[in-house]
């Protein structure tokens, strides 16, 4: 089964959606780019919020690049509840904030985050890091599929 | 009342004589209580004595004087027997005479004599006596004078004579001479195994005729008694009667005197107890008051610490009030310092990306004045966000490490200096020295922070010289280490020292010297946290000297944490 592989970027800030994508664009990541603007849409956006079984929506979904400060609903109780949903609970999560304190770091890879980034303000090649954070998990990451 | 001055009436000299007064007292009145006690028990002992004595020598002459009657009446009735019956034959006569003597024991002979002189009939008590001549030679005499019934008596010879003249029915003229023993009739039933009484007898005429028992030598006149005992011959006998020998000890046996020497003895052991219950009472007195006075302390005291303890409750609670409301206002700092150095990071940054943007995408279409003016833009924007992670720094320095492990402070400033020193444009022209550090106990990450800091403080004001040198070095103390990070660059005025490491305090101009004014300030702050010191020697001129401490045992003074409040907040 060969299908394209996505990717859901997941913060409110729209200037930062629009340079991911355009640094994801411009280095070539071969996914589709899906975002979502809160906690809230993430579960809409998947369609998790019928108890469905069969999980369609989730087909394909390399990575979740979550945002921690939302509204509505933050990235960690965003995370929480992936982890808790036994359709979501292996699909590679990755923080990317602006802070860089241990506790911050140390409560999302405990609620399960595969990986922690700092967002990254850079003069040269804006989002450049996203571009390679994304290229990873799209690229060389296997996830588990047909064991969830 | 002090307790010193509540004793002192223990040394004082009033009480002391009062101490003496009432024992002495009671000695005396004690003393005197056992003479009076003694003089009547002694006048009482007499009075008792001399009555019975009285009653017994009373009771003597009574009996005596009726044994006497008896004695007479006796005779005088043989005599009347002998008139009416006559004498009968001589065996008859002894027969009924012997009767007479044998029931009358103190007539000691009986006898009848003839007018003549001639013929007579003899019984005495003493069965072998004959007749005796002289009582014979009176009878006849008394015969010859006739008259009364008489009592003779004999000189020298304690003897009553008796003799009473008869005529027989066959007209024969007689005397009846009996001669009687007055010590039986006086003795009478007195035992004269303890004879309380010693009687002397004398006749009218002041002869001693009978002598009973020994008069007492020393026996006071007033104890004796003198008695008449009317004889039925007219006569009359005195008989003096006087406590004999032995009734006079028992009489004046001394236990009257052993109840005074008890009595003494007595008094004088009240008197001391006396004595002794003063001086309690002294010094128990003395104790109450003492006792009272410290009483009064201990209340005082407890008020006082009733009082302390309502200070000290009104005192903690307003200090946790303001403990509350200070953490409350450091709370909201930390998390609007937090909150500002983060969400200002962010638009901040999407300048950063959008400059970055136009320069990529549009670049060939601006010319090279817009493009310098982009570039400042980005260089001013870059600033900020250097200036926002910096706060974000000081931020968590705040808040205590999580880890307090044994540091390898050695590798920790190697690494520390790896790191400062990439960002230098020069770095091949350091002399870097680092000796072996002693192990602190802390947050490596945070310490790592520190020697950064500090380290980069030195390649910036090292910059320029000849040869730049930065040494560490570190030294063991007493439960801390300090370590010192030294360079040979422009140091700083020495009046500034303290002020170097406030927040955003620059003492060299920052077109010069880039950098926020935070670093310093961060790495003092993460020192303190960690309960220790930071501290910076200059001359002015050549280098600087920064030093700090930490604390190198696990069980050191553990310093304060307020992490707890922020580990929930957002970023």
């Amino acid at each position: 089964m060969t299908e394209a592989p996505r990717i859901l970027l997941v913060d409110d800030d729209e200037n930062y959606l629009l340079v991911a994508q355009r640094a994801l664009r411009r280095a070539g990541v071969p996914a589709e780019i899906e975002t979502a603007r809160d906690g809230a849409e993430v579960f809409r956006h998947l369609g998790l919020n019928e108890p469905v079984d069969g999980h369609e929506s989730l087909r394909g979904l390399a990575v979740i690049l979550l945002d921690l400060n939302m509204p509505v609903l933050d990235g960690w109780e965003v995370l929480r509840r992936l982890r808790s949903d036994r359709r979501t609970h292996s699909i590679p999560v990755v923080v990317i904030s602006t802070s860089d304190r241990p506790q911050d770091v140390q409560k999302s890879y405990e609620l399960g985050a595969n990986s922690f980034v700092v967002k990254r303000f850079e003069s040269k090649d804006p989002g450049g890091y996203l571009a390679e954070t994304a290229r990873y998990w799209v690229e060389l990451n296997r996830p588990p599929r047909g064991s969830d | 009342m002090s307790l010193h001055a509540s004793l002192a009436p223990l040394r004082g000299r009033s009480p002391i004589r009062r101490r003496y007064l009432l024992p002495v007292f009671i000695a005396l009145l004690g003393i005197l209580a056992a003479l009076t006690a003694w003089l009547r028990a002694r006048d009482d002992r007499v009075r008792q004595m001399r009555s019975t004595f009285e009653a017994v020598a009373e009771t003597n002459r009574l009996a005596t004087a009726r044994r006497v009657q008896i004695y007479f009446n006796a005779i005088n009735d043989l005599g009347r027997y002998w008139q009416l019956f006559g004498l009968q034959s001589p065996d008859a006569w002894r027969f009924q005479t012997g009767m007479v003597l044998q029931n009358f024991v103190a007539i000691e002979r009986i006898g009848w004599i003839d007018r003549d002189g001639e013929t007579y009939r003899y019984v005495a008590q003493d069965t072998t006596e004959t007749m005796n001549p002289a009582f014979l030679a009176q009878a006849v005499q008394h015969l010859r004078n006739p008259g009364a019934p008489n009592l003779v008596q004999l000189e020298n010879q304690p003897i009553l004579q008796v003799f009473f003249p008869v005529r027989t029915p066959d007209d024969s003229v007689g005397v009846l001479a009996a001669e009687v023993d007055p010590a039986t009739i006086v003795a009478g039933r007195i035992p004269t195994d303890t004879p309380l009484l010693a009687a002397t007898v004398r006749n009218s005429e002041g002869k001693i005729i009978y002598q009973l028992g020994t008069p007492a030598a020393g026996a006071p006149l007033t104890i004796g008694m003198k008695s008449v005992i009317p004889l039925p011959t007219g006569s009359e006998w005195t008989v003096d009667y006087e406590p004999t020998q032995t009734y006079w000890a028992t009489m004046s046996s001394p236990w009257p005197n052993y109840f005074l020497f008890t009595g003494l003895l007595l008094s004088l052991a009240l008197g001391a107890v006396a004595f002794q219950f003063m001086r309690l009472r002294e010094y128990s007195g003395v104790l109450a008051a003492a006792n009272r006075a410290l009483d009064a302390q201990v209340r005082e005291l407890q008020a006082r610490d009733r009082e302390l303890s309502h200070i000290n409750q009104d005192l903690e609670s307003r200090v946790a009030k303001r403990t509350a409301e200070l953490e409350d206002t450091l709370r909201d700092l930390e998390t609007f310092s937090h909150s500002v150095s983060h969400d200002l990071r962010t638009p901040i940054g999407t300048v950063v990306n959008m400059v970055a943007l136009i320069e990529e995408d549009y670049g060939r279409r601006i010319d090279e004045e817009g493009l310098r003016l982009l570039g400042r833009i980005r260089a001013n924007a870059m600033a900020a966000i250097r200036l926002l992670e910096e706060l974000t720094q000081l931020t968590w320095a705040g808040q205590a490490g999580e880890t307090r492990k044994a540091i390898e402070m050695t590798s920790v400033a190697r690494a520390a200096y790896s790191d400062a020193v990439t960002g230098d444009p020069d770095p091949g022209q350091v002399r870097f020295e680092s000796g072996e550090l002693p192990e602190a106990i802390g947050d490596a990450a945070l310490i790592g922070r520190v020697f950064s800091n500090l380290f980069s403080n030195a390649l910036k004001y090292t910059r320029g010289q000849v040869s730049r040198e930065i040494r560490v070095e570190g030294e063991t103390g007493d439960g801390e280490n300090t370590y010192t990070v030294s360079d040979n660059g422009i140091g700083f005025d020495p009046a500034q020292a303290s002020r170097l490491f406030e927040p955003f305090r620059r003492l060299h101009p920052s077109a010069k010297y880039e950098g926020t004014g935070l670093g310093l300030a961060i790495a003092a702050k993460i020192v303190r946290r960690h309960g220790g010191r930071m501290w910076a020697e200059s001359d002015g001129q050549s280098g600087a000297r920064f030093a700090f401490t930490l604390p190198a045992e696990q069980n050191g003074n553990e310093p304060a944490t307020d992490g707890a409040a922020f580990t929930e907040s957002l970023p």
